[in-house]
């Protein structure tokens, strides 16, 4: 990533210039830096302009690659409410393993699954040759347990986080079409800050889906935001 | 034998290369200028291209009427291509300094070189000479790309360069500094001068002392190295400055600065000498600073001399609005090492770490600049808040004082939160009150971990599994091999025979004699068939005696297997205990029979 200042896009954020602090923070996500408190400030600065869609796509972000956080949750929150009061209701799409996911998640976790899985494969090939002799059974056997559990966590954030699309409506209001195209016959429409699921696209349209809504339809690329990070 | 192998070599080359030596020859005349003034100096060159051993059997050069020949030179050098088509060629160059007698235009007759019965001629040439020297304003305009010295070349012809000997002190390379001595912290200028009596082609090398246990900054780095003649006793010489740093020793004592050196090329007669010059190492005193009147926590590296001055705006806004207390240090000494304490805390103030703007500002000599530290303040109430006093300090070395700077006596008076669209704060579900998070104020995104992608996550945890895997692998194939039967006999029985040596081992430690003895006499039967591929079991004692005895096995070894064998007998067909001595001795003796049959 190098050595990336963004004191200028806080500076402005702090000096309430909310929307050149969002142009800052965007010039550096552009440049494809990847970063939980860059994202948060991003997310911040929706929030402060009322933008409550973007401000919970970012925040989902910084979530991903910093796990559960106090200040996360009480925005979010935030945004929730200033979308209420604007009588759009946000259901709830996160599952409990999800939700669980987020919460212990910690980059470090992926090095330590990393060290159990070739310390326990090593001994495995130590005891093939012969080369250890010790009786190793309760130490390898809490090993073993160890590596299912963390292959358990590593592979359900995997299929939560890279596998299974999810995004956020950031436009104010979308209609959602038949088909992949402005042509088709509007089903539903969504508001700013609902959760989706994304299931394929086509040209500039997304396939999307609500399971709490039955909801299937297209809608516009730009309309959404994917929440996808490289980081596992 | 290496002369030997090169004698050979000479030899056989041009056999081996005539096939491919180029067939083509190159006969040119070029000068360096067409127009000249008339006491400007012209180089004739007159190239001949040939093939490796053709040699031209006649030159005929031109008259140069119109011109005084100052000098003559020659030489010659071989070109190898490597290629689909490998090509020897010789180049041999007559260069001719000539002086124009006349103004006006003077043609130079053409060049005959007769090569292997042939006659080549170059073209002739033409030159315009001027009255007017040109070579002065070729000089200004000329300052040839990728060269850091002037071409021997654009010399006039007076000044033209015909020393041959270059001596130690026509090229002089000397490092200065401006003090002697100096508080830890303190700047001294280091610099590095190059003095020259010759002419200087190129430098290829420069090394600089590393300046170790000192923080060291440039204030003069050329691109482009310009110099000024200086009298040095009772010589003249070009001085070049090479380099000049702020340097800013930390350590007290005697501070030493590597020697600096040398590799350049200067010009000699026609020709280039490649010289080494070095200077001698440096001392300098580097002294601790006072300890009287020193503040506790000093910062090292505030020395130098410097003003502080501070502010703060606006002085009266909203509570919501931040407030920018700015302290600005300007003046010389390392201006990047400048350190201002830290904000206390104030329950009525909220402040990130300041945002802090360097801009270092250098003549020749002095290093410094201007340091602004920006604290965003927010105030928790409102009213009139002071903001917390701190205290500047730094060491001025011409006084050997510590000087204060106090940052006091600002103040802001915040008002009331001005409402806007945003949200600042709300009431959450029960009512009580809450307000948004601010921003994470970090102002540098750094390199730390933050978590690995997901194909450098796939590759690392899957090391040692595929290792493994293929291991298993492997073991799988060998399993399938031995299942349907591909190996031989004897492999199986060797398999047989480690299985039973673990088995001994184990009866053994358990004390299990009849096990014990069985396993032996297995492993015995295994043995003979590996070593003899003979079966044990269809045999009289006497046959395998005969047979072990003619196979060379030692007599002790014969008794030892005779009486192993017999012990089995008796425990199958006894079942009667044998003594714990027995269990043994036993044992030991097989262990000796497998170690002489190198199982």
């Amino acid at each position: 990533m190098g050595f990336v200042d963004i004191s200028e896009a806080n500076k402005a954020i702090l000096s309430s210039d909310y929307r050149g602090a969002i142009e800052k923070y965007r010039s550096i996500v552009e440049k494809g830096v990847e970063d939980k408190d860059l994202y948060y400030n991003l997310a911040t600065s929706y929030l402060y302009m009322g933008e409550y869609g973007s401000a919970i796509f970012w925040y989902k972000k910084s979530e991903l690659l910093s796990g559960s956080s106090d200040d996360i949750s009480r925005n979010m929150r935030f945004a929730i409410q200033g979308l209420e009061e604007q009588g759009i209701v946000i259901p709830s799409d996160d599952s409990l393993i999800y939700k669980f996911i987020l919460k212990i998640y910690s980059p470090y976790l992926t090095i330590i699954y990393i060290v159990l899985v070739n310390l326990l494969f090593i001994i495995l090939i130590l005891k093939r040759f012969s080369l250890i002799k010790r009786d190793m059974k309760v130490f390898t056997n809490i090993l073993i347990l160890l590596v299912f559990l963390f292959s358990v966590y590593s592979g359900l954030r995997i299929f939560y986080v890279h596998v299974q699309k999810r995004g956020v409506i950031i436009v104010k209001s979308v209609e959602v079409k038949e088909g992949p195209s402005d042509a088709y016959k509007t089903v539903s429409q969504l508001s700013e800050g609902m959760r989706i699921r994304v299931k394929e696209k086509y040209g500039e349209f997304l396939l999307i889906e609500i399971p709490q809504k039955n909801l299937r339809g297209w809608i516009p690329e730009n309309s959404a935001g994917i929440l996808k990070v490289s980081k596992i | 034998m290496l002369k030997k192998t090169g004698n050979i070599l000479l030899f056989i080359l041009p056999f081996i290369s005539s096939p491919l030596i180029a067939e083509d020859v190159q006969v040119e005349a070029t000068v360096n200028s067409e127009e000249i003034g008339l006491n400007d100096t012209l180089i004739y060159s007159l190239n001949i291209t040939t093939g490796f051993n053709i040699e031209p059997s006649q030159i005929k050069f031109p008259d140069f009427s119109g011109f005084k020949k100052i000098s003559q030179n020659e030489s010659s050098k071989m070109n190898i291509i490597i290629g689909t088509g490998q090509t020897f060629t010789k180049v041999k160059t007559y260069d001719f300094q000539l002086m124009p007698n006349r103004t006006g235009q003077i043609e130079i007759k053409p060049a005959t070189v007769i090569i292997k019965g042939k006659t080549y001629q170059t073209r002739s040439i033409k030159i315009n000479v001027l009255s007017a020297s040109r070579s002065t304003g070729n000089r200004v305009q000329k300052p040839s790309i990728g060269k850091l010295f002037q071409s021997p070349f654009d010399f006039d012809g007076d000044d033209f360069p015909f020393e041959t000997k270059v001596n130690d002190d026509d090229i002089i390379l000397q490092a200065v500094v401006d003090k002697k001595s100096v508080f830890a912290g303190e700047e001294f200028v280091y610099s590095l001068y190059l003095l020259s009596a010759v002419s200087i082609y190129d430098i290829e090398q420069l090394n600089l002392p590393r300046f170790e246990g000192a923080w060291s900054e440039d204030i003069y780095n050329p691109k482009k190295f310009t110099s000024e003649q200086k009298r040095v006793g009772s010589r003249v010489y070009n001085v070049y400055l090479l380099k000049r740093k702020a340097v800013f020793p930390d350590k007290t004592g005697v501070y030493e600065i590597e020697n600096a050196s040398i590799i350049l090329n200067v010009v000699s007669g026609f020709n280039q000498r490649r010289l080494t010059r070095q200077t001698p190492a440096l001392k300098i005193d580097v002294k601790p600073l006072p300890a009287k009147g020193m503040p506790a926590d000093f910062p090292a590296y505030n020395v130098g001399d410097y003003r502080v001055s501070f502010s703060v705006t606006p002085q009266k806004q909203p509570m919501d609005k931040p407030f920018t207390l700015s302290v600005v240090v300007e003046g010389t000494g390392n201006i990047n090492a400048f350190a201002v304490p830290k904000l206390k805390d104030n329950p009525d103030l909220r402040f990130y770490d300041p945002v802090i703007k360097t801009e270092v500002q250098t003549d020749n000599r002095i290093y410094g600049g201007k340091k602004t530290y920006e604290y965003l303040l927010f105030s928790r109430r409102t009213g009139k808040i002071n903001i917390p006093s701190f205290d500047v300090y730094y060491f001025k070395p011409e006084t050997s004082t510590y000087e204060k700077v106090s940052v006091s006596g600002l103040s802001i008076e915040a008002t009331a939160a001005e409402s806007s669209g945003n949200i600042v704060s709300r009431s959450n579900n029960n009512g009580n009150s809450d307000s948004v998070m601010s921003i994470r104020f970090i102002n540098h995104l750094q390199d730390g971990f933050s978590g690995l992608s997901i194909k450098s996550f796939l590759i690392f945890v899957l090391v040692s599994p595929m290792f493994f895997l293929l291991i298993c692998l492997v073991d799988f194939g060998k399993f399938i091999y031995i299942y349907f039967g591909f190996d031989s006999e004897i492999s199986k029985s060797r398999r047989r025979l480690k299985r039973l040596i673990v088995e001994i081992d184990r009866m053994y430690n358990k004390q299990d004699k009849d096990g014990l003895i069985k396993n032996i006499y297995q492993a015995l039967c295994e043995m003979f068939v590996i070593k003899y591929n003979v079966n044990l079991n269809g045999m009289t004692r006497e046959n395998l005696k005969e047979m072990m005895s003619a196979r060379g096995i030692k007599e002790e070894v014969i008794k030892d297997i005779e009486e192993i064998l017999d012990t089995y007998e008796f425990v199958k067909f006894s079942s009667s205990n044998i003594l714990q001595p027995d269990i043994y001795r036993l044992f030991n003796k097989f262990r000796e029979i497998i170690r002489e049959f190198g199982e």
